[in-house]
């Protein structure tokens, strides 16, 4: 028996809407830690990974650990459904292949309920091991997603630089080149505009710009975003859930074929 | 002094001379060094140095032919080029590994591994059968489940078409007896020296199944990948279950000693006789199946071992010998196969594999 509800129903949109894109259907697992999920695109190149703490919900209930396939984008035009107030309450029964969604609005006087069929989808999970990153980078996740979008009228592709000067975002296209420095900036009036960077050693990396864009989608659940890189591993962007956990992205990097290192 | 030291420092510098020829100070184009001089291959078109390790991708061995360097090659047409864009995409699982597989696909294998859970009956109707008798308990071979979608089949064979056509061969699906090479009459495995297993009924069965699935255009479940190191190589494209028999090592079948001279990278031994004459391998150069673009483990690692998931086995079927690659251990999807290219003899030179 599974019953998850969240007064701050917002969360779980705004998460849905950040995900729904970049991956068709997934599998959430329910743990007596909480509720994630973690899945690869369709080009195993972007790799999502979420987590939601029981913690952060009013009442959570997971009696066993249960993993319940779900078609995102089906998910999503039920969660669309709920207010941006309301609070959103999940449903499953052990056995039952169906889950349900309840939205009550904060006065009490609305009450809505979706059932939607679970999927079998054959998931792999991945390890993810701790990594010391060679740079980390903490910036408005307003002012990343502005970045991306704005080099992707450019180019389709950004190297991401991070020296002792601060980070540059760089691209190059048919029209001409773009390049944008951000400098460690701790003197601002609201801590969660502050762009700091922590440089063990500097990195270089491409990616492809379109999944940054996609990743960006999940701007609204955080006013600041991590970027961590390290130069052999994927890019970590991560938005933290206000007091319930996060939701992390994988970008596998663009490398030259000439000097690709051994990575087994 | 300086004067009774000249004379023997300058024979020593003629005999050198003379050991290293003129080709001592040439250094690899990639890495920039002069070491492993044994190991540094000279393009014939151009005489620079490249080290065998730090091609893409890395050569087993100095080849016995003439060998052009990557840029010369491209100007000579002398090898199949295959054009790729500047900077390659990587993917997530080239860095994470898989760890598990979640509990909700036990369906999905119920349901497309019918044959091997009759197979599994079998087994435990044998062993109660034979308690107390052989400590070795024979374990069965299993037929290979292809994939159900004949689209995802299409674009196994597609990939395993791209990868024959650029290595300009054809695709057959048995050994082949040409005029000029080994006749079927000299594949004999009592040649072999120490004798060959006999593979038993219901394990030619499960071969002929594979035979027959493959007709059908039922492939096995692997997709042929081109990787900027290995070269071509093979991934499982579904769940493969230990003992799986996977596919059959094919090709023309050609006397040892016709192919002493022969530098290609895929010869593989068919009979290895106590008289050499008699000793027959495997040439898939010209025409062949999938077998012989799977990847070899590094013999020389600690870890290479750990990459094997598949095992090279000679068998006596019905008379003849012949070579299966069978799965030794349960592969998840989009691992890449591995076996062991120096499982009988040390024949084949792997230090330089990844």
């Amino acid at each position: 028996m599974l019953e998850l509800r969240l007064v701050q129903g917002s969360l779980l949109k705004k998460v849905m809407e950040s995900i729904k894109d970049l991956v068709n259907d997934a599998n959430f697992d329910c743990s007596a830690t909480g509720f994630s999920l973690q899945a690869m695109d369709s080009s195993h190149v972007a790799l999502v990974s979420l987590l939601l703490r029981a913690e952060g919900f009013e009442h959570y209930r997971c009696d066993r650990n249960i993993s319940m396939g779900m078609n995102l984008n089906n998910m999503s035009k039920m969660l669309k459904c709920a207010g941006n107030d309301d609070i959103i309450t999940l449903k499953a029964d052990d056995g039952s292949d169906t889950v349900t969604f309840m939205f009550e609005s904060p006065t009490q006087d609305k009450i809505a309920d979706f059932e939607m069929k679970l999927m079998d989808i054959d998931s792999e999970h991945l390890g993810i091991p701790e990594a010391e990153y060679h740079a980390i980078v903490r910036m408005p996740s307003s002012e990343f997603a502005r970045i991306c979008k704005d080099l992707s009228s450019i180019g389709d592709t950004v190297v991401i630089s991070v020296s002792k000067e601060g980070v540059k975002f760089s691209t190059r296209g048919d029209i001409g080149t773009a390049n944008v420095v951000c400098r460690q900036n701790t003197t601002v009036d609201k801590p969660e505009e502050a762009t700091v960077i922590e440089m063990n050693e500097p990195v270089s990396l491409t990616f492809a710009l379109r999944y940054m864009n996609s990743f960006t989608k999940a701007t609204p659940l955080s006013n600041t975003v991590t970027i961590s890189l390290s130069s052999e591993l994927p890019v970590v962007v991560e938005y933290k859930i206000a007091e319930m956990g996060y939701i992390r992205f994988y970008l596998a990097p663009k490398i030259e074929e000439d000097d690709e290192e051994n990575k087994s | 002094m300086a004067p009774s030291r000249c004379p023997r420092a300058v024979g020593r510098r003629r005999t050198q001379a003379s050991r290293e020829d003129d080709y001592g100070d040439t250094r690899c184009e990639k890495c920039g060094s002069g070491e492993f001089g044994s190991e540094l291959l000279l393009c014939d078109a151009c005489d620079r140095g490249f080290h065998l390790f730090c091609l893409t991708p890395i050569l087993p061995s100095v080849p016995i032919a003439q060998w052009f360097c990557p840029s010369c090659s491209s100007n000579h047409h002398n090898r199949p080029t295959i054009s790729r864009f500047p900077l390659v995409q990587t993917k997530i699982i080239d860095f994470f590994r898989i760890t598990q597989r979640s509990s909700s696909n036990a369906n999905a294998n119920a349901n497309d591994s019918s044959n091997n859970n009759n197979n599994k009956k079998r087994r435990r109707r044998s062993s109660s059968s034979s308690i107390g008798l052989a400590k070795k308990r024979k374990r069965r071979l299993l037929a290979y489940s292809p994939s159900e979608d004949p689209a995802t089949r299409l674009k196994q064979m597609a990939s395993l078409a791209t990868a024959l056509t650029a290595t300009g061969a054809a695709f057959s699906n048995e050994l082949t007896y040409i005029p000029g090479m080994a006749p079927k009459s000299a594949n004999r495995p009592s040649f072999e020296k120490g004798g060959m297993q006999l593979l038993s009924t219901q394990d030619i069965q499960a071969l002929n199944l594979c035979k027959d699935m493959m007709t059908r255009g039922e492939c096995p479940p692997l997709m042929v990948v081109f990787d900027p190191l290995e070269g071509f190589t093979v991934e499982a494209d579904k769940f493969i279950k230990d003992m799986t028999i996977i596919t059959e090592y094919v090709g023309d079948v050609d006397y040892l000693e016709s192919r002493e001279n022969d530098d290609g990278d895929s010869i593989m031994t068919l009979i290895s006789a106590a008289e050499s004459s008699k000793s027959l391998v495997i040439c898939p150069d010209k025409r062949s199946n999938i077998a012989r673009f799977i990847n070899g483990i590094n013999n020389h690692t600690p870890q290479g071992k750990k990459k094997q998931n598949v095992k090279c086995v000679r068998f006596n079927v019905d008379g003849e010998a012949r070579v299966l690659l069978v799965a030794n251990r349960d592969i998840s999807k989009g691992e890449r196969l591995y076996y062991d290219y120096n499982a009988y003899e040390n024949q084949y030179p792997t230090h330089h594999f990844l």
